[in-house]
């Protein structure tokens, strides 16, 4: 793994191809985007878990929702209140 | 937009998820690159948007992750497609209204005249019917090349001409010769100037020519003003030369004329009843069909005002329908005697309109000494007036050949 980074690294590749590494865009706190990730582990109002390459990212909240929800991508919105990787 | 105007045109449900692992699903659905969206979660359930192809695709998902799904709605094209499936008559109207309007499209429904001024619409229409361009008649059969050379060979005083179709509309645009008196000798050939009424000369300017009268004089209708002979003369005074030009000049004459005009005193007024009468009526290419049959008896003496509205789609779109209203007005005529100020009035007013088309002839009003009277039952305005006017026409003259050509005059010198 830290040899791939470091190639990455020297080689001025972007991260998220060569490492698998998800892709957070987050607007303010309420719309995120999500690339590159496996799939969802639990979907409520009040928490998304995903499953990415590495680790799994649960985003926290209020009334949240997929817009969208595609192999490459997905849309949350709603009031995220925390984000958290573990 | 252009997503949602996609996704209702290839149709999408609403789906409702419930069972045992619907995040399984949610994966296996991403998988097996099947689009969601609008997800929600409503308690334990989930309820996704999904296309219809994907929809399709779900039942081994289903089956696979032990959920249940459920349509909630349905939306876009093909749902409604579907559901108008069996209203054939229904489609065959929207076809066959379309298909009328196409074929109603492809006749002229209205001719226009644009720009003419002392030739009227009704004059130029009728002669467009006389070479079979009528309203009705196929947007196909007209040429609008043969139609203007045929104009300007038939209207001479039509100087240019343009056919042009827009819409259902013909439409001729005209230019008409603005010199009301067409030369009728060109410049370059001679003419004499003669007058055209009789009266005293009272200025003239010669441009060219040779002048046969001169200010103050006396002249008859006719009579040469300017001549288009012009005589070279030699030192001792005898004719050299001859040459003819054409005459050129602003002559003006005044003379006094009579205005006389009576009407009597009695005449017949028109009493309005009070009493109208409305029918309707609908004319339909040439046929006039009335509406209403209660009443069609009209009055003794009436009139009638009528007013029209011709049914249109676009400006430009004309169809051979006209709706009409007619209101009659029922009068009984009563004998009446005018006062002595209307009788005034009268006789201002239709002298007034007598000066004023005179001044449209060009003519100037110099003197008025018209009075009116009012005599027993008869009243008269009657008078003199002098007026001045341009008055010269042109006339082709009589060339008299020399006997001795003026060269061989030269040559014996």
């Amino acid at each position: 793994m830290k040899l791939r980074e470091q190639m990455a690294e020297k080689l001025k590749l972007p991260k998220d191809l060569v490492m698998g590494a998800a892709v957070l865009t987050v607007t303010g706190r309420s719309e995120a985007y999500i690339e590159n990730y496996r799939g969802i582990i639990e979907y409520t109002e009040q928490r998304i878990r995903l499953q990415t390459k590495t680790c799994q990212m649960t985003l926290c909240g209020e009334g949240l929702h997929i817009d969208y929800y595609t192999e490459d991508e997905m849309k949350i919105s709603g009031k995220i209140g925390e984000i958290r990787y573990c | 937009m252009l997503t949602n105007f996609l996704k209702f045109l290839k149709g999408y449900v609403v789906i409702r998820l419930s069972g045992y692992s619907p995040e399984r699903f949610l994966n296996l659905c991403s998988r097996h690159r099947i689009v969601l969206w609008g997800l929600r979660s409503v308690g334990t359930e989930y309820e996704m948007c999904i296309s219809i192809s994907g929809f399709k695709k779900l039942r081994p998902l289903v089956h696979k992750t032990r959920t249940k799904a459920v349509i909630l709605e349905r939306h876009g094209l093909p749902f409604i497609l579907y559901h108008y499936q069996n209203r054939k008559l229904f489609a065959g109207g929207a076809l066959l209204g379309a298909v009328l309007l196409y074929v109603m499209s492809l006749f002229i429904w209205n001719i226009r005249v644009e720009g003419n001024y002392s030739l009227s619409d009704e004059v130029i229409l009728g002669y467009l019917e006389s070479i079979q361009i009528v309203h009705g008649m196929a947007k196909k059969d007209i040429h609008g090349e043969e139609i203007e050379a045929d104009l300007r060979e038939h209207f001479p005083e039509i100087t240019w001409t343009s056919a042009e179709v827009k819409g259902t509309r013909l439409i001729i645009h005209i230019q008409e010769n603005e010199d009301a008196v067409p030369k009728e000798i060109p410049d370059e050939e001679p003419a004499d100037l003669t007058a055209s009424g009789a009266g005293t000369i009272v200025s003239m300017i010669v441009r060219s020519g040779t002048p046969a009268i001169s200010e103050g004089m006396e002249v008859q209708k006719g009579d040469m003003l300017v001549e288009s002979r012009v005589d070279v003369l030699n030192d001792a005074g005898e004719t050299a030369n001859t040459y003819y030009v054409h005459a050129d000049a602003d002559i003006v004459i005044r003379r006094t004329e009579h205005y006389q005009s009576s009407f009597d005193m009695k005449y017949m007024k028109k009493v309005y009843t009070g009493e109208t009468k409305t029918s309707y009526y609908l004319i339909l290419g040439k046929k006039r069909l009335d509406i209403g049959f209660w009443n069609r008896d009209s009055y003794e003496q009436s009139d009638s005002i009528a007013s029209e509205l011709p049914l249109r789609i676009t400006e430009n779109f004309y169809l051979p329908v006209i709706l009409g209203k007619n209101t009659q007005q029922e009068y009984i005529l009563s004998e009446a005697v005018y006062a002595r100020e209307e009788a005034v009035a009268r006789a201002k007013e239709e002298w007034g309109l007598f000066f004023e088309k005179l001044r449209i002839k060009g003519l100037q009003i110099i003197e008025n000494n018209v009075k009116i009277e009012i005599n027993g039952s008869v009243c008269t305005a009657e008078g003199d007036y002098v007026v001045e006017e341009s008055a010269v026409q042109e006339q082709a003259p009589e060339i008299t050949v020399p006997e001795e050509p003026a060269e061989s005059v030269l040559e014996t010198d």
